[in-house]
């Protein structure tokens, strides 16, 4: 029979960002265990296994519907016997936490990660999560799918690779569609411990590129000047586009 | 002096290139190879320009390139770092502005190894202070120009792309 070893490396080579890859090997091929050893040797290696079951316990803790779903995530992987490979988007790594209290939101959130995890955000390029996100709206309405966005944006408060990702997705709707939950989100985003989550925040209302968000912006200040040149700069290209 | 230039994917690669230094690039994170040199059949895209104030016409063609138009980055890498380690093709871009489909450039045989050839250049490029930003405005300001020249072949480009030229046509 076949057992499952999943394994997971983390190497924090540099200071400014890391990359995660995720193996899962099965025992049964000969040259797992070689590999496993190279692996070992040459890189920090952190167990799926370990991570997974302290993620579970956290979550337990809170909802016990979540537990499940984490559970069934990992195992939805396991089962595939794929290897996943996923860089991060900034300096953090991408293990978002999912607590849905519905079928179509824990249905839609899950979908969204995984999404997500294999999103590679290009300028210019639309997103398949960005696809996903309009055909959920489309079927279920904006206001309903920007709740459960919201509700996934408030679970990963600490990530800013997932808060980055939700962001590139949103500013590119309309305004008109996103509000109020899009510009909410943000504008708690605008003063976010990550440089990258405030820049990503700012480029936000750039892209959405609407008067409405004058006020907000015109009343920010930072202490950093190429954030506060940048926030003048689409303040300029709002008042005059 | 040529350049050939890129589209930066990740904003964090030019940080985390500013700030290491150029002897230590082989420590360096390995996200940046792989979010700028997604090469395919051994082959990087580019676009040549033969002097930055020609960089409007790499922005335009990379922009119309796109799905929809957005800010983005550019670098400019001088074409003779490139030229002394790699062959160099004349293929044609997939952008839709007619006239600039003939200033791609594909950058050919990139190895594991020749990566690093790569990274050092783009090192040099962001030292030399040749990345640049272009916002949406400032792009939709040149695609309009190229629109008013017919320069645009509209019917080529995806939906949302069409969609937003048609309202650049009109204002």
């Amino acid at each position: 029979m076949t057992r499952q070893i999943n394994e997971s490396r983390t190497s924090k080579l540099v200071p400014y960002g890391y990359t995660k890859i995720q193996f899962l090997f099965s025992q049964k091929e000969s040259s797992t265990s070689t590999k496993k050893l190279e692996i070992n040797n040459n890189f920090k290696v952190r167990y799926l296994s370990d991570s997974a079951n302290s993620l579970e316990e956290s979550t337990a803790q809170q909802n016990s519907s979540a537990e499940t779903t984490t559970t069934s995530h990992v195992s939805s992987v396991k089962d595939k016997n794929i290897e996943t490979i996923s860089s991060s988007l900034d300096n953090a790594s991408y293990n978002p936490i999912i607590i849905a209290p519905n079928n179509e939101e824990e249905a839609f959130q899950k979908k969204l990660v995984f999404l997500m995890e294999g999103e590679n955000y290009v300028s210019g390029e639309i997103s398949a999560s960005e696809e996903f996100v309009e055909n959920a709206m489309d079927k279920f309405g904006n206001l309903t799918v920007m709740n459960w966005i919201m509700s996934f944006y408030e679970q990963n408060f600490s990530k800013p690779a997932v808060l980055i990702g939700l962001l590139h997705m949103i500013s590119h709707f309309k305004y008109e569609a996103v509000k109020p939950a899009g510009p909410i989100m943000a504008l708690g985003l605008l003063s976010h411990k990550s440089f990258s989550v405030r820049e990503f925040a700012i480029k936000s209302f750039e892209n959405w590129n609407d008067k409405a968000s004058l006020n907000y912006l015109k009343n920010l200040h930072y202490e950093n000047v190429a954030l506060q040149k940048y926030v003048n700069e689409v303040i300029y290209d709002i008042e005059y586009e | 002096m040529g350049f050939f230039v890129r589209k930066i994917m990740r904003s964090s690669s030019e940080k985390s290139l500013a700030g290491w230094e150029k002897d230590d690039l082989r420590n360096i994170t390995s996200d940046i190879a792989t979010n700028e040199f997604r090469s395919s059949n051994s082959k990087l895209s580019v676009w040549y320009i033969d002097s930055l104030e020609d960089l409007d016409k790499a922005a335009l063609a990379i922009a119309m390139s796109g799905q929809r138009i957005e800010d983005f980055k550019l670098i400019a890498i001088e074409s003779k770092d490139i030229e002394d380690n790699f062959s160099i093709d004349n293929s044609p871009g997939i952008t839709i502005v007619t006239d600039l489909i003939e200033i791609h450039r594909d950058i050919c045989s990139i190895t594991h190894c020749s990566l690093d050839v790569l990274l050092s250049a783009y090192k040099t490029a962001i030292d030399d202070q040749k990345c640049f930003r272009y916002k949406t405005k400032q792009i939709k300001d040149i695609v309009r120009g190229a629109l008013d020249n017919n320069r645009i072949d509209i019917s080529s480009a995806n939906d949302k792309l069409s969609e937003e030229l048609s309202a650049l046509k009109l204002t």
